[in-house]
């Protein structure tokens, strides 16, 4: 709200509010009475394993490692990553005991290894020393692998996170070949022991790894990356049975992964359970378009994401499907979560490994998942889906007001009244706009204090808390937020607006006390 | 001196364009001296000079010549001809006829023509000397000259290395080292004036000096009677320090069993300039041991070395020995080669090394597997292409070089050997490639 007296202008922030859905993290203690359970699906030939975050025991890898000891001919593993020095530890052993026969789908560019630490699936936090020790434990692994006889390629859009035994046994997983990942993040995954199934994947990979590889280090006593191309032949779409079948995304070549979600989603005639790294892009998309569907059959929806407010599609992404029908869709955020599924009416589930953002994963790049058609495997997913749930770190709310993200224990900052001083370079009416049409927010960068306004305004201030004084100095020309921490929004501050003759500089910043 | 380097030896057989299978080769680094001749003689041949040819040729025509003739019919003028005509004289290319009553007793008839009535005196008359008629033929003359030179010798053995490079002389005489007090100077150095004054063959085979010296022009004659040389050490100057340097010296002969006497050549190795002595050598000008013939060699090297009696009349044709070799010692000869090849045996004789050339084969069928897994090894890349077919053209190679019909690893033995080799398992995994990758999938391919 703005006033005009004659002091000047007086706005009143608090009221104003951010677009889409924001998460405000939940005190720890709520959680700490829901514990972590194994759900079974009851078959011998599907095996549902997830990642124990309670008790860091690491099922995933654990089964993984079982499989990978027991190859008698061959092991194919595709991940990004491989920082995780158990799994390492067992392909190793594997390749040592097999004499070869163990081919690796990684990152092996010096670049996307340096990437590594801004990949944007990041599912661990955003530590910037805890990233750059797992890309050079990705680095160091990459190496041991060499050495103990696994052949290493690399396909620059491959995503894809399964393993194939022998061509008897595949596994896909949301996990990334870490250690935070089979330890710490609700991560989940299918065993499939069923030989066409196992085939089909292993297919798949022969062809990603013979032919579109564009960099590989063959075994020898180091890492020796050097570049490579092929002749990319016809490929022939994955095939399986209707009740378990492999789908896949292959770039423009396949997209029956798309299909399959489609297919899943528009089967659901009560509820549907999605999990997911990230929701974005969804309006106009095929999967937004089926989800549509759903909610006009009255079927619910429970989603559960990683709450990343920083990303902007994804706030406006959840609020699009929320607002389609807020009594049919609840949205829940877990710090941590990374794994990928949907499952429909407890009945059918697909579990992938890529995640619901627009083009990538369905209309290009390399992903694979598998779709099941059976109660005790859908319920499975199902109901270790609705467990993470339950363990929520973060609520969902539908574009707050800052007053409302206060009230929900979000810091608030600069209460009470304030005289704010803009200095000659900064036009008071571009700014009043900026203050009085946006969220505003304490920002701390490299020790100054900076006002972010909405999205994109960022201005660095000084504050003089004697004199209830704000200085603006300059507005920042890009919008830099690495290395800031929120000190609380401007939901219970009044400012009034003053010009100051003379430029502000740095000198006289030091007012604050 | 630092014991020569076979490689280095090698190569100054290869650079001296020495193509032949050697049996055996003998080296030793040799500290180079540098010996200083005032006066060195050399004959030189020249062209005949036109003036002279001139004289000569008219005194062939006319059967006998006086200064009056020459100028009358080349019109050289009374004073060229008449100097003209006593320098070939002096020079012995005519000989007088003395005072002989103004009679022209060996005037022949001529046609041509006098150019000019000539006032020069009539006599001496002159004929043409046996040396004047060779010249004439030849349109050329020995010259003979007096040089000074450095040359550059190893002392022992005395042996000639090369000349002093002047263009590196960057130093004025008075700047130069002292030369050797006559005590230092090496004792074979002082048969110089015995061994320059031998004819040229004997002389090469002496110490290295042939008819001529390379880098200087005109035959060599020998030291001027009485004439002074001196001796320097020959230095280098390296990191603010004088080194000596030095030179190798390489012996090297190829035996053939249809020739009882060697053939040995010499070979000398320096910075910059290789050269090969071709005509044999007396290898006693370096040895005490007879080493003229194969077997005195033989027995001059097994009194010498503490090697099991291998040799003893398996010389091949290709100059090699044959010697049979159990695993240690095979393995030890095998060298860098990825084939099968002869390798050299090194021993010594006195402060010579040596290395003679042998052509190896397994003892048993250990030794040749050790063998087979060595060369292999060696062979990744062709692995890489195709190892079955590497594993087995290597065992037919080394069967086929070693004249036996010895069972060696099947490639799926050696794919399992190989593996603890990590750098070779690249070439292990492609081999398996096929089986793990591509033949499973085909069938699911060609269904759909």
């Amino acid at each position: 709200m703005i006033d005009t007296t004659s002091k000047g202008t007086v706005i009143h922030l608090g009221e104003q509010r951010l677009q889409g859905i924001y998460f405000v993290e939940l005190p720890k203690e709520d959680k700490e009475n829901l514990p972590y359970r194994k759900h079974q699906t009851m078959r011998n030939d599907i095996i549902h394993v997830s990642t124990d975050d309670m008790s860091r025991n690491a099922h995933i890898r654990n089964a993984l490692i079982e499989l990978i000891s027991k190859a008698k001919h061959k092991v194919l593993f595709c991940s990004f990553l491989f920082a995780d020095d158990k799994i390492v530890g067992a392909l190793c052993e594997a390749a040592e005991r097999l004499h070869g026969g163990v081919y690796i789908l990684t990152a092996l560019d010096k670049h996307l290894r340096a990437e590594i630490i801004d990949e944007p699936d990041s599912d661990v936090d955003k530590n910037t020393t805890k990233l750059q020790e797992r890309a050079r434990r990705h680095d160091e692994h990459l190496g041991r692998l060499a050495y103990a006889g696994a052949w290493l390629r690399s396909v620059e859009d491959c995503h894809a996170k399964f393993c194939v035994v022998d061509d008897i046994c595949a596994v896909v997983t949301s996990a990334n070949a870490t250690q935070e990942a089979y330890e710490s993040n609700p991560e989940d995954g299918f065993i499939l022991l069923n030989n066409d199934v196992a085939k089909e994947f292993g297919r798949l990979f022969s062809y990603i790894w013979r032919h579109l590889a564009t960099l590989e280090s063959v075994p020898g006593s180091r890492l020796d990356v050097h570049s490579c191309k092929f002749q990319v032949p016809t490929w022939s779409n994955l095939t399986g049975e209707s009740k378990i079948r492999p789908v896949a995304t292959l770039r423009t070549t396949e997209n029956s992964l798309l299909s399959a979600a489609i297919e899943v989603i528009d089967r659901a005639q009560k509820h549907i359970s999605i999990a997911t790294y990230s929701f974005m892009n969804m309006k106009n998309h095929p999967i937004g378009d089926a989800l549509m569907r759903a909610l006009e059959r009255k079927v619910t929806i429970d989603l559960l994401v990683q709450p990343r407010n920083h990303i902007d599609e994804q706030r406006l992404s959840l609020a699009w499907l929320l607002n389609l029908s807020p009594e049919q869709v609840r949205i829940f955020g877990h710090r941590r979560t990374h794994t990928k599924s949907i499952v429909a009416d407890g009945q059918t589930v697909l579990l992938w490994t890529g995640n619901l953002e627009s083009r990538h994963g369905w209309l290009n790049g390399i992903e694979v998942g598998i779709v099941i058609d059976d109660k005790s495997a859908a319920s499975a997913v199902s109901a270790w889906t609705k467990d993470v749930m339950l363990r929520h770190t973060h609520v969902a709310f539908n574009s707050p007001s800052m007053f409302e993200l206060v009230t929900a224990g979000q810091l608030s900052a600069l209460k009470g009244e304030w005289v704010l001083y803009l200095s000659p370079p900064i036009q008071t009416e571009f700014f009043v706009d900026a203050l009085s049409g946006n969220t505003v927010e304490l920002l701390e960068m490299n020790g100054k204090s900076v006002l972010r306004c909405g999205k994109e305004l960022l201005f660095d201030i000084t504050i003089d808390l004697e004199n209830r004084r704000i200085n603006v100095l300059k507005r920042y020309g890009k919008n830099i937020f690495v290395g800031s921490t929120s000190k609380g929004w401007l939901a219970e501050s009044v400012v009034s607006i003053a010009r100051q003759n003379t430029p502000l500089n740095y000198k006289n910043k030091n007012s604050r006390k | 001196m630092s014991n020569p380097k076979l490689t280095d030896v090698t190569g100054l057989l290869r650079s001296a364009l020495s193509v032949n299978q050697q049996t055996a080769i003998l080296a030793k680094e040799v500290p180079i001296y540098e010996v200083e001749f005032s006066e060195l003689e050399f004959s030189e041949e020249i062209s005949l000079p036109l003036s002279d040819w001139a004289v000569l040729a008219l005194t062939r025509a006319l059967g006998e010549i006086s200064p009056n003739d020459v100028d009358s019919y080349l019109g050289l003028g009374a004073t060229v001809s008449v100097s003209l005509l006593h320098r070939l004289l002096e020079n012995g290319f005519l000989n007088s006829l003395g005072n002989e009553n103004g009679i022209n007793s060996n005037r022949k008839p001529t046609k041509a023509e006098k150019i000019n009535e000539s006032f020069a005196e009539a006599t001496p008359k002159c004929y043409l000397s046996q040396t004047g008629f060779k010249a004439l033929e030849l349109g050329m003359i020995v010259q003979h000259r007096v040089r000074s030179a450095r040359l550059l010798f190893s002392a022992d053995p005395l042996f000639f290395i090369g000349i002093a490079d002047e263009k590196k002389q960057n130093y004025v005489t008075h700047q130069r080292k002292r030369p050797l007090e006559s005590a230092d100077v090496p004792k074979s150095f002082h048969k110089f004036d015995a061994l320059f004054a031998l004819p040229s063959i004997e002389r090469l085979s002496s110490c290295g000096i042939e008819a001529t010296i390379p880098g200087l022009p005109g035959r060599f004659v020998g030291v001027k009677p009485g004439s002074q040389w001196e001796v320097r050490r020959s230095e280098l100057r390296t990191e603010n320090k004088f080194v000596q340097r030095t030179a190798l010296l390489a012996l090297a002969m190829h035996a053939s069993f249809r020739d009882s006497k060697l053939n040995w050549k010499v070979y000398v190795g320096q910075a910059r300039s290789n050269r090969v002595i071709t005509p044999s050598i007396n290898p006693s000008l370096f040895f005490d041991d007879d080493l003229n013939s194969l077997s005195s060699f033989l027995a001059a090297l097994e009194s010498n070395e503490k090697w099991p009696r291998l040799l003893g009349g398996n010389l091949r044709e290709d100059g090699a020995f044959d010697v049979l070799c159990n695993t240690e010692f095979l393995l030890s000869l095998m060298g860098d080669s990825a084939i099968p090849a002869d390798s050299r045996l090194p021993f010594t004789l006195g402060d010579w090394h040596g290395w003679l050339l042998i052509h190896t084969a397994p003892s048993n069928s250990e030794a040749g597997r050790a063998a087979f897994y060595t060369l292999l090894q060696r062979q990744d890349a062709s692995l890489r292409q195709d190892f079955d077919l590497t594993c087995a053209k290597l065992a037919d190679t080394l069967n086929a070089y070693w004249s036996m019909e010895l069972k060696l690893p099947s490639a799926e033995e050696a794919a399992s050997e190989l593996w603890k080799k990590p750098a070779l398992r690249a070439a292990l995994c492609k081999r398996r490639l096929q089986t793990d990758l591509v033949l499973p999938y085909e069938s699911a391919e060609v269904e759909k």
